[in-house]
């Protein structure tokens, strides 16, 4: 018997499945990621107890290959690479949250303001939007780090300038759209207040996918962090920083082990910030092709 | 036709739009511009001084400066470099023709294997091949695009051997009459083999770190693309007309798939753009990433500034080719 | 009286019993269900949602999702159906059964041109060149009384109202000239207005060529204007059959007479209270035992909650699944 699969109109009458969020949890790639997510922010909360050196302190034992006492090596100022890796989460890991939260605060605002008034309120958010979209993230980021003098302040800036759109136009069309819908309007005229229907109506449907969002860009921020670093326009030295760790990799190519540790610690943390925003996805959308099926 | 029409007019105004982000940009920076771009010469020479502040009308109001700053575009003048004391545009026509062969080989690799990859995926959905595919994927684009570079030009030249390690070319190897400027594409036409062959082999790796992102992302896009697809009842009814599962995914699914996997084409063009400027410079490869990662480190303003002008305009025009490739593969868009 | 027959059927269904995948185990949706369908009949499945007509004929032809589990035979011209190959399976669909669904918002390609799906499939049946096909093409859409056939070709489904796309569809679905269309409620989407014309067209067609019709729907009004015969499903098993003006004029399953009693009378007088028949059709995991029908059930009596009806001769063509048979006009 020759097997296709089932018309979409069945698919919601035979594959409901019951406790969506609870199960999501339970896959391999949502506890990956909140393994791995959750030893990061331990390592950064413990950092000043397990780093076995002083970041800052520079020694006369340069480019040492990792060996026991020095696992990922030293660097071209006799520094202990493992130790600054594990310093560097400090800076990472909190700017990526402060990152996201802003940018879901500013742009969700801004958004949802845009939404709900309309009019030429939604006009300038809107092309606002577009200015900042028709830039490739890291040159619009690169310039206004450039234009505002290198520093880590600075490139926070510019990350959040180049963040906070993507909420904006989501929390735009979610509030238009759920507007519009109809339980609002019928919540309305049962009475609700506007701002009752936006907090109790609005609110939570806006949630899920700004959520989704937002944790996939936690591993988006460290990434544009670490590139602006890379390109001496985020952290100064002596600060470590992952990317600008890199940087100075490339200049010792055949010493790999001074740019491959940090990069891949931006990876490990990337991957388990993507691992949750999968699952989240997973969970938040049952009728997404993402859904996960037995 | 109208279609067309409202898109160009939408393009303008962003053109438009960014010139005037990159003018506040610029105005932010403190200090003496003059000084900082004619550096020794600011003190020795005040009559270049004077001139500089002419030509870009430092002296007159803000709106004044802004106009003369559009003017000056207009006639395609970006400034000059702080570094290399040439004018921007020309250090830009220099240097696109070897970043437009980079994007452009890495764009097709990853369009190729990263929609092949998701069809794939999706046809075996959840099934091992589907996993595994899912995490690769995932890791393409949790991966920072330096880093491996980085790791990527250690492994595969440092220790392996198996591709040359910096630059376009072979040291002594001459590239050929310049047609397009992409040295593949020059060596093909003249018929110089061994000119492609080097100039294959020093593409292929920095193409492939490059393409690594956006093969990731392609290949999450196109498997969701495909299964919001693959059970529509016109998918279903073309099952129903005995039309073998091969040909209903690769024509029938893939046809429908494609719209929102062409709107990818924009993002995946910046992606590489903003790969080009991290990466670059690791591979000695002399395109306008290289330029732009100079001028960042070393702070020369106009040089930055030209570039991101110039990368933002040529991503317009992406993102319009793209917005057009769309109504040609969806016909109910060209009347909206 | 005996009928005559003249030929065999041409498709004749024992025992189909269909069981589909969910989040909790395989569900029976199709629970044992006997019919045959003569040579240029319009052969009518009525019943509501979730009594399993659709997943009745998608199991003939293959449709069904992966880990979908069936039994029984289904003879068609001499070969057994739910036991082709998937080769054997290709060659039948589309050519020999031809089918059309319900939405002809949905089930044209948005993307591709009439022609090509017109043409795709009779140039792989059948092997016809460009021209050929093409110009087969141009005929077919005469046939479906699409004005400009040679325009329609090279246009896109959302140029089209929704009758002219079911047209279309119609016309995609008979283009190798199958024996047998299955039609999956082709007028429910559509305007009353419009249902009358496609409903014409789908009986002229089949009075030129003896094309048998499988018509799905649960509207009792568009089986009385085309079906020649009626079966009644209800939770996955057939509970009446036969030619359609008895089963609509003389009821004899409670559900059947309670459907026809839903249906509000045009000319009834004003403040009639409208009919329903209390109580939901049970979904396919939550049937009750014996007959499914028995909770709703004005006539049930104690063994309907535990024995399951089988469906019996009753009488000149007639087939009923009720032991009870209350509503029985004697003869």
């Amino acid at each position: 018997m020759s097997a296709q699969p089932l018309p979409l109109r069945f698919a919601g009458v035979f594959s409901r499945r019951p406790g969506t969020l609870g199960s999501a949890w339970r896959q391999p790639l949502a506890i990956a990621g909140m393994v791995l997510g959750g030893a990061w922010i331990a390592i950064a909360i413990l950092v000043p107890l397990i780093a076995p050196y002083n970041p800052l302190a520079q020694t006369s034992q340069l480019f040492l290959a990792p060996s026991a006492s020095h696992l990922f090596g030293t660097d071209e100022l006799g520094r202990d690479i493992f130790s600054r890796v594990l310093w560097a989460s400090r800076l990472s890991l909190p700017l990526a949250f402060f990152l996201v939260t802003m940018a879901v605060l500013i742009g969700g605002v801004l958004g949802g303001l845009a939404g709900y008034f309309g009019g030429w309120v939604d006009e300038v958010v809107m092309r606002a939007t577009d200015l900042v979209f028709a830039f490739p993230t890291i040159i619009l980021a690169m310039a206004v780090t450039a234009a505002l003098g290198p520093s880590l302040r600075n490139a926070v800036l510019a990350v959040l300038v180049v963040f906070w759109p993507s909420y904006a136009r989501v929390v735009r069309g979610l509030v238009m759209s759920l507007g519009q819908s109809d339980y609002v309007s019928a919540a309305r005229l049962l009475g609700a207040s506007s701002r009752r229907a936006l907090v109790v109506d609005v609110l939570p449907n806006v949630a899920g996918p700004v959520l989704v969002l937002a944790t996939l860009d936690l591993g988006n921020a460290v990434l544009l962090l670490a590139g602006l670093s890379f390109l001496g326009l985020g952290a100064q030295p002596p600060t470590p920083e992952w990317g600008s760790m890199v940087n100075t990799g490339t200049q010792y190519f055949e010493r790999w082990w001074m740019g491959t540790f940090p990069g891949f610690a931006i990876l490990s943390v990337v991957l388990a910030f993507n691992f949750l925003g999968d699952s989240l996805r997973d969970a938040l959308d049952p009728r997404s092709s993402w859904a996960v099926q037995r | 036709m109208r279609f067309l029409g409202r898109r160009l007019a939408a393009l303008v105004l962003l053109g438009i739009g960014i010139t005037f982000v990159a003018f506040v940009l610029t105005e932010l920076v403190p200090g003496d511009p003059a000084a900082a771009n004619l550096g020794q010469r600011a003190i020795a020479d005040p009559a270049a001084v004077q001139a500089f502040r002419e030509h870009y009308g430092l002296d007159k109001p803000l709106p004044v400066q802004y106009v003369l700053y559009l003017e000056h575009l207009a006639s395609g003048d970006l400034g000059q470099s702080e570094q290399s004391h040439r004018p921007v545009r020309t250090d830009l026509s220099e240097f696109v023709p070897a970043t437009a062969e980079l994007a452009v080989t890495s764009i097709l690799i990853a369009f190729v294997l990263g929609i092949s990859l998701g069809i794939l995926s999706a046809v075996r959905r959840n099934r091992l091949t589907d996993q595994v595919l899912r995490v690769i994927s995932l890791g393409g684009i949790s991966m920072p695009v330096f880093w491996l570079a980085l790791v990527a030009l250690y492994v595969f030249f440092f220790k392996l051997g198996w591709v040359p390690g910096s630059g376009r070319l072979d040291p002594g190897v001459l590239p050929a009459p310049h047609v397009t400027g992409l040295y593949t594409v020059d060596a093909l036409l003249a018929g110089q083999f061994d000119v492609f062959v080097s100039a294959a082999q020093h593409l292929i790796l920095p193409a492939c770190v490059l393409a690594a992102y956006n093969v990731g992302l392609l290949t999450r896009f196109t498997r969701s693309a495909v299964l919001e697809v693959i059970n529509n009842d016109y998918v279903q009814a073309a099952r129903a007309k005995g039309m073998p599962e091969r040909t209903v995914v690769l024509r029938h699914v893939l046809r429908a798939a494609l719209p929102p996997i062409i709107t990818v084409g924009g993002l995946a063009f910046a992606n590489v753009m903003t790969g080009t400027v991290l990466v670059e410079s690791i591979f000695a490869w002399p395109g306008i990433g290289q330029y732009a990662f100079h001028s960042a480190t070393t702070l020369d303003l106009p040089a930055i500034m030209g570039v991101s002008l110039f990368v933002a305009v040529v991503y317009i025009v992406v993102n319009f080719v793209v917005d057009i490739l769309y109504g040609v593969v969806d016909p109910r868009i060209r009347v909206a | 009286m005996g009928r005559a027959e003249v030929s065999s059927p041409l498709l004749s269904v024992e025992g189909l019993r269909v069981r589909l995948p969910t989040t909790v185990g395989l569900v029976t949706v199709v629970d044992g269900i006997d019919f045959e369908v003569e040579r240029g009949q319009v052969f009518g499945l009525a019943g509501e949602s979730g009594s399993g007509k659709t997943i009745s004929v998608l199991a003939l032809l293959g449709l069904l999702p992966d880990g979908a589990e069936v039994e029984g035979r289904a003879m068609f011209e001499g070969k057994d159906l739910l036991m082709l190959g998937h080769r054997s399976l290709l060659d039948i669909r589309g050519r020999e059964i031809g089918m059309v669904f319900q939405d002809p918002q949905t089930s044209l390609h948005p993307m591709m041109t009439i022609e090509r799906q017109l043409t795709e499939h009779v140039r792989y049946h059948l092997g016809l060149n460009h021209a050929q096909a093409r110009a087969r093409a141009t005929e077919q859409l005469e046939e479906v009384r699409i004005p400009d056939p040679a325009g329609a070709l090279g246009a896109y489904p959302h140029q089209f109202s929704g009758g002219m796309r079911q047209r279309i569809a119609i016309a995609i679905a008979l283009a190798c000239r199958p024996r047998l269309l299955i039609a999956d409620e082709p007028t429910t989407a559509l305007d009353v207005t419009v249902q009358a014309g496609i409903l014409r067209l789908l009986d002229s067609l089949r009075r030129q060529s003896g094309l048998s019709v499988i018509m799905i729907t649960h509207d009792l009004g568009v089986m009385s204007s085309i079906a020649d015969w009626l079966t009644v499903m209800y939770a996955g098993r057939v509970v009446e059959s036969g030619p359609t003006p008895e089963v609509l004029s003389r009821p004899r399953h409670p559900y059947t007479a309670a459907l026809l009693a839903a249906l509000p009378h045009p000319e009834a007088v004003e403040d009639t209270p409208l009919i329903s028949i209390s109580g939901t059709p049970p979904s396919p995991q939550a049937r009750p035992g014996g007959c499914a029908f028995h909770p709703r059930c004005s006539y049930a009596i104690a063994s309907c909650k535990t024995d399951v009806p089988d469906l019996l001769e009753v009488g000149d063509r007639r087939r009923l699944a009720c032991p009870v048979d209350p509503l029985m006009v004697p003869a």
